[in-house]
């Protein structure tokens, strides 16, 4: 229960924990990403910005551009050599061109003139750096092709785009030549890159040009000048006619103070989400004890201390729904008897407490019965248990029905019922016990069978038999076992009936005493071996000594033990005393055994080994020197537990002996299967063998099964020199009696063992030398 | 009674305001050239592209002043003042009264071309042409002015 507990509430708290690191570690995440788009953010915004100043940078350029290229086509020189249509004196022409407007052609880096006719065929043309190639043929084929699209009045317009020629990015812009009427086209083609070095210091940040083919046209001095500097770089693409990539513009922003900024707002937005998931995470948890541990802790201690049903509702601190169900269903599994409906024992004695405790005060009356059905076992074994149930409940409805609400009415388990009265007298508990009996009167039809149930009831009155729970409920049963000896319906308690049971009371509460006070005592009485004469064992008995057990034999005694519980404790208590006495006398006798008796309900105990084990533990004895002794009956029982409690016991190292062998019906298969080293015949047969030859017969046959099983023999009851002979001459292992001795106190036993080789030494030599 | 006070108030103050900004607004120093002129067709960047095209001996007149004109004109066209402009300047520029003839200055907002336009059809011109948008919408269709 208590595991089951702690894994529930180390279970919430660990998934509210969980879930907050998981929060935690989500807010994380989420700042990696906000850090990132911020980051692209920027990016895109640096690389609009580049592309703005880029056109703006190129416009200016093409506004001068296009200015020169309507001054030139003005020159009659230009104009006279466009109507010849003559490649030569054109590329002249505008060589002369270049060399007059050599300034301005610098400046903003004019590198090719042509000169195309009406139909915007190419003519010929001029380059700054004069090359035949280069005049040989047009540049800018898309922007010639775009211009020759045109119609009317749209020729008129000056044309301007970004074309790439070998390789290169160049601004050109066609002017039309002739004014109002032209009759040919100017192209005029100007290198961006220097115009797009502009770019840099109007921004005011590092730039970078790079061709689309990788080649770096330009960079300014500051790029990279501190490459350990986190920088957010924008790749602005100057597209072409054709839309193709004609040059990079890369510009530089330093990172940090952006990267401050945002280091600043992730750690404001970290400290912020540690804040909520910690108030969330302990909201829960407060939460979690109030409503859920704490109500859980207070309902098992309830539990524990067999308190439930005493709180009342609003001392309880349940809101949950699921909580308040649960704890409602255990205090009614805790009070009541689920079969019948009625209260348990627990609650039965915990009332009758109350009754007690407010009775002393008010100087009230009350009555008990113990109640239980006279064949109900009858029916329960021929008909079946859920007839037997449904007949329970139907009796226990009836008994009910006669009652006053203030009467508490329990099944204590079984057929065993248990009835408070309060303020009934003698009178009214007879009259209550009538109409009991009138209740039970018609027969009962349960599942088609009809039956008629007929109940037993004793019954002890408050204050005028006892004035406590246990003898209260003593009592009554005393007089329920009048009730029931005599055959009556109903018995009421009469002090003369107290006789029989205190004459119990007494020697158990004498025996409980002995065992609680250390007053057990053991004998041990020697086993010999009959060829040798050695001590074999002894065995270990127990000594009642008290003057209320003084009627009582060992027998009874232990029969009493096992009806009052007290055979448990009685039997730790005498094995641990035997432990202490062995481990004393092995520092004499290493080899010295004890052989123990172990009791039917010792043998039921699933903890046996695990007791006895413990034992050898405590005072550091080897399971070899114990043997135990079950009684025959007892073995032959088909109790499961009784036959694994015998192979575990000889799997321990512990010698079995099967004692009062001959009395209970043995069976040779089972004893055969079982690991039993050791067989007690019993004394009654030992001790009649003198006079009665069916005895004699019995014991011979019994130490030839043995010997024949490879099992030793030892004989009990050999009380007298001729028996002794006469057990040797069978062949009997070992011998046992008040002829060889009686039982010895511990302190003898050493000094017996010494005396006892040669003692019988004599003996057996005797026997030997006939 | 009182919230009726209140709500002429609020809307009488506005009101005048409103009345005295009013003539402020619309009363401009800016002249706006009418849409037509008696005597001659108006014409706009493209039409004056296509009559250039289709009459050789079309002549074209800057009404602007010398400066503006040197600021750059359409290429093609004579700078003729409209104060210079009177039946014996045009008549030195086309003696035939059926030349055609068209006349701009800065845009819409200038009053030159359109006195000029008026001059010429005093003096008996016949074939007259008015580029009303004049620079302004010559440059805002992107066709060239040279220097």
């Amino acid at each position: 229960m208590s595991v089951f507990r702690l894994t529930i509430q180390a279970g919430l708290v660990l998934a509210i924990v969980i879930t907050g690191l998981i929060g935690a570690v989500l807010s994380f995440n989420t700042m990696g990403v906000y850090r990132e788009l911020n980051i692209d953010f920027q990016r895109e915004s640096l690389e609009e910005i580049t592309g703005l100043e880029v056109h703006n940078q190129i416009k200016h350029a093409g506004a001068i551009l296009s200015e020169v290229g309507l001054g030139i086509q003005k020159d009659p020189e230009v104009r006279e050599a466009l109507r010849g249509a003559d490649p030569g004196p054109v590329t002249l022409a505008l060589s002369t061109q270049f060399r007059q407007g050599a300034v301005t052609a610098n400046v903003i880096r004019i590198v090719k003139l042509g000169l195309y006719d009406g139909a915007l065929g190419y003519i010929g043309g001029a380059t700054k750096v004069s090359s035949p190639d280069a005049a040989a043929y047009g540049w800018c084929p898309e922007l010639i092709s775009r211009a020759a699209t045109r119609q009317g009045a749209e020729r008129l317009q000056v044309l301007e785009g970004v074309c790439v020629h070998d390789g290169r990015p160049y601004y050109a812009s066609l002017v039309p030549v002739g004014g109002l009427r032209p009759f040919g086209y100017l192209l005029l083609a100007l290198d961006p890159v220097m115009t797009l070095e502009g770019v840099g210091p109007e921004l005011g940040m590092p730039v970078r040009l790079v061709l689309s083919g990788g080649e770096v046209v330009y960079e300014s001095p500051e790029w990279n000048s501190s490459p350990e500097m986190p920088l957010l770089v924008a790749d602005y693409v100057l597209p072409d006619e054709k839309g193709d990539t004609a040059l990079h513009i890369l510009v530089a922003k330093p990172l940090s103070r952006l990267q401050e900024r945002l280091d600043f707002t992730e750690r404001r937005l970290i400290a912020v989400n540690v804040v909520v998931i910690c108030l969330t995470v302990l909201i829960a948890l407060l939460f979690l004890k109030k409503f859920i541990f704490v109500p859980l802790n207070r309902l098992r201690m309830q539990i524990q201390a067999g308190t439930l049903g005493e709180t009342s509702p609003d001392q309880r601190l349940i809101s949950f729904s699921a909580l308040g169900d649960l704890y409602e269903t255990l205090e009614r599994q805790a009070i009541t008897d689920p079969l019948t409906g009625l209260y348990n024992r627990a609650l039965f004695e915990d009332r009758l407490k109350q009754f007690i405790a407010q009775g002393k005060r008010s100087g009230s009356k009350a009555a008990v019965f113990m109640m239980d059905m006279t064949r109900f076992k009858e029916v329960n074994d021929s008909l079946g248990h859920h007839v037997g149930d449904e007949l329970l409940r139907q009796v226990a409805s009836r008994i009910r029905g006669g009652l006053r609400e203030s009467d508490t009415l329990a099944r204590f388990g079984g057929d065993e019922f248990a009835l408070i009265l309060p303020g009934a007298g003698e009178e009214y508990t007879r009259r209550v016990s009538g109409k009991i009996r009138a209740a039970l009167d018609p027969e009962f039809h349960v599942h088609g069978h009809v039956i008629s149930a007929t109940l037993s009831i004793g019954a002890s009155l408050y204050p005028a038999h006892a004035r406590d729970v246990s003898n209260l409920m003593r009592y009554a049963d005393i007089a329920l076992y009048h009730a029931k000896r005599q055959g009556e319906f109903f018995a009421l308690y009469r002090q003369a009936d107290g006789g029989n049971a205190s004459a119990e009371h007494a020697p158990v509460e004498a025996l409980r005493e002995l065992i609680e006070q250390d007053g057990l005592r053991v004998a041990y009485q020697p086993l010999i071996s009959a060829s040798t004469g050695q001590v074999s064992y002894y065995e270990a008995l127990i000594r009642c000594d008290h003057p209320e057990l003084r009627r009582f034999s060992v027998e009874q005694a232990i029969e009493l033990a096992e009806r009052n519980d007290l055979i448990r404790p009685l039997s730790d208590r005498v094995f641990g005393l035997v432990c202490s006495d062995l481990a004393r006398w092995r520092r004499f006798q290493p080899a010295i055994k004890v052989g123990v008796n172990v009791s039917m309900s010792d043998m039921q105990d699933t903890m046996l080994i695990g007791r006895l084990e413990s034992q050898l533990q405590v005072h550091g004895v080897p399971a070899a020197s114990i043997i135990i002794e079950v009684t025959e009956s007892g073995v032959m029982q088909d109790v499961d537990r009784v036959q694994t409690n015998i192979k575990l016991l000889a799997d321990a190292g512990f010698t079995v002996a099967i004692d009062d062998f001959g009395t209970g019906q043995a069976s040779l298969a089972r004893l055969r299967k079982l690991p039993v080293h050791c067989i007690k015949i019993d004394k009654s047969f030992v001790m009649e063998m003198e006079t009665d030859t069916d005895a004699e017969k019995i014991v011979r046959a019994t130490i030839d099964l043995g010997h024949d099983l490879g099992i030793r023999v030892v004989a009990e009851g050999v009380q007298s020199e001729p028996i002794y002979r006469q057990l040797s001459g069978l062949g009997c292992d070992t011998l046992q009696g008040f002829h060889i001795s009686r039982p010895l106190p511990p302190e003898r036993v050493i000094p017996w063992s010494v005396a006892a080789a040669s003692r019988f030494a004599g003996e057996v030599r005797l026997k030997s030398s006939r | 009674m009182v919230s009726v006070k209140l709500f002429t108030r609020l809307l009488v103050l506005p009101g005048i305001l409103i009345a005295l900004a009013t003539p402020l607004t619309t009363w401009s120093f800016e002249y706006n050239s009418p849409e037509h002129i008696r005597g001659a067709k108006t014409i706009d960047a493209e039409g004056l592209a296509d009559i250039a095209q289709s009459s050789p001996s079309l002549l074209i007149v800057d009404a602007r002043m010398a400066m503006d004109h040197a600021k750059g004109y359409i290429e093609g066209s004579v700078n003729l003042v409209d104060s210079d402009t009177n039946c014996d300047s045009l008549g030195e520029l086309a003696p035939q009264i059926d030349t055609p003839m068209v006349f701009y200055c800065n845009g819409v907002n200038c009053d030159r071309s359109d006195i000029a336009v008026k001059i010429a059809r005093d003096c008996g011109y016949r074939r007259l042409y008015w580029f009303r948008g004049g620079v302004e919408e010559w440059q805002a269709k992107r066709f060239p002015l040279v220097k």
